[in-house]
Parts: structure tokens; sequence; C-alpha cells
């Protein structure tokens, strides 16, 4: 599971019928504060997202399992992050 | 599985009904000695990890169904203990010295 921001989405017309109204928008992948890391890619959104959303998302064999129909899909978004609360100060300590 | 930190958590209203209400952490993952390496990330706690805890992070759908009771869910990342002590062989030399 990881954050990301939604940065835009692709149309496809052609496609997997079980990608059927399954929006497809464009994630850049972040850690927590929403700083860019990592790989864009194109995910499904399972909740409905807009643009510039800051989200979490699950990829692998897991992501198709937010529809009935599994979708050939390899990341889901199935999260929007309204707040994080978090003390990177406490990485540091050990 | 993996080593990581428990930095915080993250809250969100609109999500997927198989996070429902699941408690989400955010996880720094730490290498052997406990550095920050990689990238944060969320993580469904079910062991009642807090802030600042070392935890152990699994990242496989099975144990996430097995773990939350529920089928078909889109979830694979899950905190599944919360580590008391590392112990690690410096490199280079066979001594173990405590990490944690």
């Amino acid at each position: 599971m990881d954050f990301g921001k939604i940065i835009g989405r692709v149309v496809c017309t052609i496609k997997d019928p079980k990608l059927e109204n399954i929006p497809l928008l464009i994630v850049q992948g972040c850690d927590h504060s929403g700083q860019p890391a990592g790989a864009q890619m194109i995910a499904a959104d399972a909740i409905g997202v807009g643009a510039g959303e800051f989200v979490w998302y699950e990829t692998s064999g897991e992501a198709p399992l937010a529809w009935e129909q599994r979708p050939p899909v390899d990341a889901s978004i199935v999260g929007i992050v309204d707040n994080v609360r978090a003390n990177a100060a406490s990485a540091k300590e050990h | 599985m993996k080593l990581g930190r428990v930095i915080g958590n993250v809250e969100g209203v609109i999500k997927h009904p198989a996070y429902a209400n699941t408690k989400l952490m955010v996880v720094q993952p730490v290498d052997e000695h406990l550095k920050p390496n990689g990238r944060t990330h969320p993580a469904i706690d079910t062991v009642g990890a807090g802030e600042g805890d070392l935890v152990l992070l699994v990242e496989e759908g099975k144990a996430a169904q097995d773990m939350l009771g529920m089928k078909r869910i889109p979830v694979r990342t899950l905190i599944v203990g919360i580590i008391d002590s590392v112990d690690v062989m410096a490199r280079g030399n066979t001594g173990r010295s405590r990490v944690a």
C-alpha cells in the first residue's frame, strides 16, 4: 500500500470489458507528507476520486478485488487521505 | 515480511468498505540498523501498534483476508507484530550486537 497524488486521468474506449466504467487515473507515488516518491502509474479508481486528491492505493494481486468482476488492474485507489498525523522524528531514534 | 517503524496514523472517511473500521498507520521502513530505508507508506494495524513502535509488516492478501475476516478485499499491507528486540551480526565480525 502507498500514498499517491492524483495528477490526471486517461480515457480508454477499446479495452477489456471488465474495465468498463472504472475511472483510470494517473497517480504520482508519494510519501506520507505528499512529497513525490516512487513511480507514476495508472490506477483504477474504486471510490470516486477527484484530481489533486491525496490518496492511498493498493497494488498487486489484491488490487482487482475492489470489484466484483475482477478487472485486469494491478493498482486500485481505495482511500482518500483526510489527515496524516506523523512524527518523522520517531523514525530516527531507536 | 519487513521491519518498519510506526511514525503516525492516517485518517480518511471516503474509502473502500474493506478499510471501514481499520486503524491505518504511517510506517517508515527501516533497515537492520533501524535506520529509515525507503518511502513511508500506510499499513493496517492489527495488533495495537502505536507511534514509535518497531513493527513486523506483511504484504499479502490471504493474510489480510484472514486477519480482517473478510474475503475478496483490496488489502495486503498489515502490521502483524510489535518487535521487542533486534539482534544483528555486525558486518565483518562474528559477534552479535543488540540493536533495539
